[in-house]
């Protein structure tokens, strides 16, 4: 009897802790704020970084009662790594840091995993088309639409080593022609013309596009990529010429592969080994005055009219994109509003731009000038009025051929393959991923 | 006075080790299948699909393995592993055993060379390939500065954007970086022999030479196996150096199949393919296994017969 009692009085006491637990959990989940994720590249790297880093951590800690961010920071192009594995396994974030042209995004715009800009613009109070610089959205327009909320935007500038030139007695070379016809007297002294690599296709294929955008009509082949799916041009073919004779005459590093990527190249510059580069607004407020040097022109190609002097190379393929089922979820997207709409505001790009040398991508955006590093300053107002080329990342229209023309690039500088074999190559991606 | 057992006794004392076994194994035979047998099953559906990782998947039956057999940048990368291999049995494996048995027949120190020797291969594989990026970078490094101050002009190469030295480059840094792992191993087998054989076998006027070839290479031969395992399948899966290193570039040069499998399923987001090319790896594995299992079994049956 007594067993019965305890068996009852055991049964109740399961029941009841069940109800109770039931019962917190149900009034948890009516209190419960939104969580969203934001998978981004900015970790503190450097000072700037963490003023960047610190400023996104106040404001997340900031809306905590509303709402909470998870961050999930993966940095450089292994971001498109977790991106592509969250992808798999639908388990995309709600807001994503990335690249918004079709060479990247466009998997993800096909599976129609994204919202277009405007659908969040319908949803916003702050934030309209108007908002951001009309030029900017060349650079990441998709089948005539945008999905990509422009943050991440750069300005470049070629940089040139005057001890060198001091050194060696010659005058700056303004062409290719006059670079090549310097080379020899240059290699001899121990520097190398052009600090310039290609690993990952990086920073190469900048650079490429740079000579590509002198010769008439790279610009309409470039638009027309998406349609004609064809990169076997005569003008294509010219520049790679330059590249090849540059590369004979050894204007370029031995280790085309090994001072490839990002820091390798520019070391090479900023350690005063070479004559000529080029980099990102940030990158030059930091080569410091070991050796003397300055902003100057692209090298012009000889055989071109193009007007170097009126020509930038700026960057503004990365920003916001939005999980499209996340924005329908109605407990998340005042959420997604809200963070999307302080990431892009005028406070956080001017912290960007101050501590990063990120150009503010909206019309109207209030910083203190006597904050921003004055080369980064000289940088861009240098270029705000010359017209910015457009380049093969942008308009390239498919993933696999861009990693493939990435791929094959690195050969081509490296040396390794030719003309005709890297241009067969990047043609047979074309066409086999032409659906 | 000794009793037998009952027979009941014996069968419950069966059963419950039985679920002794059972409940040790459990844990991680589910995490083995979830971990591993699952996504290998996984895999194999995927090879056989056309999918980016976005929107819908697409049945195309064997296409994947087609285009593989037809994919030239499959097959330098196959060629490239396949030197990789060879280049661990003749360099590593051989380093390997004289190390270890240097550091077998020379006691004093033995702890701390054992240290030394294993080293390399607890460091991450990310910073092992900068540190070599940086000294065989052809316009900064020390390589190549040391080769030109010397006036060895001619052998100063530009080592990782060369087709024909970039793979023996990074190959040999695995290399470098593995022995110290294979010494343990191998080093373990030896130590493992009782002192009296090695003993006898000096006394009857064995050399260094002589105990080695026919004293101790005998009584290593499982853990011989065992370490030529490690490697074979090291090399049929190394990713980390030659992609930090060079990308697999230029081009595919030093690429190896886990290089390719990658870009196909990431940078290329051919996720079939890529699928395809790592059930390939899967199979190579369990072949290069079974071959090496086999030499090994074969010798032993030889060497009773």
């Amino acid at each position: 009897m007594s067993k019965k009692v305890n068996m009852k009085k055991c049964v109740g006491g399961v029941v009841l802790s069940l109800v109770m637990t039931t019962a917190m959990g149900m009034s948890a989940m009516a209190d419960e704020i939104p969580t969203i994720r934001f998978a981004h590249q900015d970790t503190a790297s450097s000072e700037g970084m963490q003023v960047i880093v610190d400023t996104l951590d106040d404001y997340i800690a900031s809306v905590a009662d509303k709402y909470i961010v998870e961050q999930e920071v993966v940095a450089g192009d292994d971001l498109k790594t977790k991106i592509a594995t969250d992808m798999a396994s639908d388990n995309l974030p709600d807001i994503m840091w990335y690249w918004g042209a079709a060479s990247d995004a466009g998997n993800m715009i096909d599976a129609d995993l994204l919202i277009t800009v405007d659908e969040f613009f319908e949803a916003s109070e702050k934030l309209s088309r108007d908002s951001f610089k009309e030029s900017l959205w060349d650079q990441i327009t998709v089948n005539g639409k945008n999905y990509c909320l422009p943050v991440d935007n750069l300005e470049s500038n070629w940089v040139v080593n005057t001890s060198i030139l001091d050194e060696l007695g010659i005058e700056m070379p303004t062409t290719y022609n006059e670079l090549i016809a310097v080379s020899d007297q240059i290699n001899e002294a121990g520097y190398i013309p052009i600090a310039m690599g290609c690993k990952g296709g990086n920073p190469g294929h900048w650079w490429v596009d740079s000579i590509y955008a002198q010769y008439e009509g790279s610009r309409d082949e470039l638009l027309d990529i998406s349609e004609s799916w064809n990169i076997d041009t005569e003008n294509f073919r010219k520049t790679l010429q330059v590249v090849s004779d540059l590369r004979e005459a050894n204007c370029l590093p031995q280790d085309t592969i090994a001072n490839g990527d990002w820091g390798p190249y520019w070391a090479l510059f900023t350690e005063g080994k070479a004559l000529f580069s080029w980099s990102w607004a940030g990158g030059i407020a930091g080569i410091g005055d070991n050796f003397d040097w300055e902003l100057c022109d692209m090298l012009k190609v000889d055989e071109t009219d193009a007007d170097v002097s009126n020509m930038s190379e700026p960057y503004c393929g990365a920003g916001l994109l939005i999980n499209k089922k996340s924005f329908n979820d109605e407990a998340k997207r005042a959420a997604i509003v809200d963070f999307v709409e302080w990431y892009c505001s005028s406070e956080f790009q001017a912290v960007t731009f101050i501590n990063d040398g990120v150009v503010p991508t909206l019309v109207d955006c209030d910083y203190d000038e006597s904050q921003v590093d004055p080369i980064v300053q000289e940088v861009v107002s240098r270029n705000s009025t010359r017209e910015g080329l457009i380049t093969h990342m942008a308009t390239i229209p498919n993933a696999s051929v861009w990693a493939d023309y990435q791929n094959g690039l690195d050969e081509f500088i490296a040396g390794t393959m030719t003309i005709d074999e890297y241009i067969e190559y990047v043609q047979d991606s074309l066409e086999s991923n032409r659906e | 006075m000794k009793t037998a057992l009952p027979a009941i006794g014996k069968s419950s004392r069966k059963r419950r080790e039985t679920v002794l076994v059972m409940a040790f194994t459990l844990p991680s035979l589910v995490l083995f299948v979830m971990f591993m047998i699952v996504p290998i099953f996984g895999a194999m559906y995927l090879s056989l699909t056309k999918w980016s990782g976005a929107g819908a998947i697409k049945f195309i039956g064997i296409d994947n393995y087609t285009n593989l057999l037809h994919n030239r940048d499959f097959w330098i990368s196959f060629k490239n592993s396949l030197i990789l291999i060879a280049l661990h049995l003749i360099f590593q494996l051989t380093l390997a055993l004289f190390f270890s048995y240097l550091l077998y027949r020379t006691r004093p120190g033995m702890r701390f060379f054992r240290s030394v020797f294993f080293l390399p291969s607890v460091i991450s594989a990310t910073a092992i390939g900068v540190m070599f990026s940086l000294l065989f970078n052809a316009d900064l490094g020390p390589i190549n500065y040391t080769l030109h101050k010397i006036g060895l002009d001619s052998w100063a190469l530009p080592w990782l954007s060369n087709k024909t030295t970039v793979l023996f480059v990074v190959s040999f840094i695995i290399i470098w970086q593995f022995i110290g792992y294979h010494v343990v191993i191998i080093l373990a087998g030896m130590k493992a022999i009782p002192e009296e054989i090695i003993e006898s076998a000096i006394i009857d006027g064995a050399n260094t030479v002589v105990l080695f070839f026919r004293v101790v290479y005998p009584l290593i031969k499982d853990m011989l196996q065992v370490s030529i395992i490690f490697m074979v399948t090291g090399c049929l899966k190394a990713f980390d150096h030659s992609y930090v290193m060079t990308m697999g570039g230029p081009g595919v040069s030093s690429s190896f199949l886990a290089v390719f499998m990658y870009k196909q399923a990431y940078s290329r987001q051919k996720l079939g393919l890529g699928s395809a090319a790592g059930l390939v790896i899967l199979l190579l594995a369990f072949i290069c296994t079974r071959i090496i299992n086999w030499i090994f079994y074969h010798k032993d049956e030889e060497s009773v017969t």
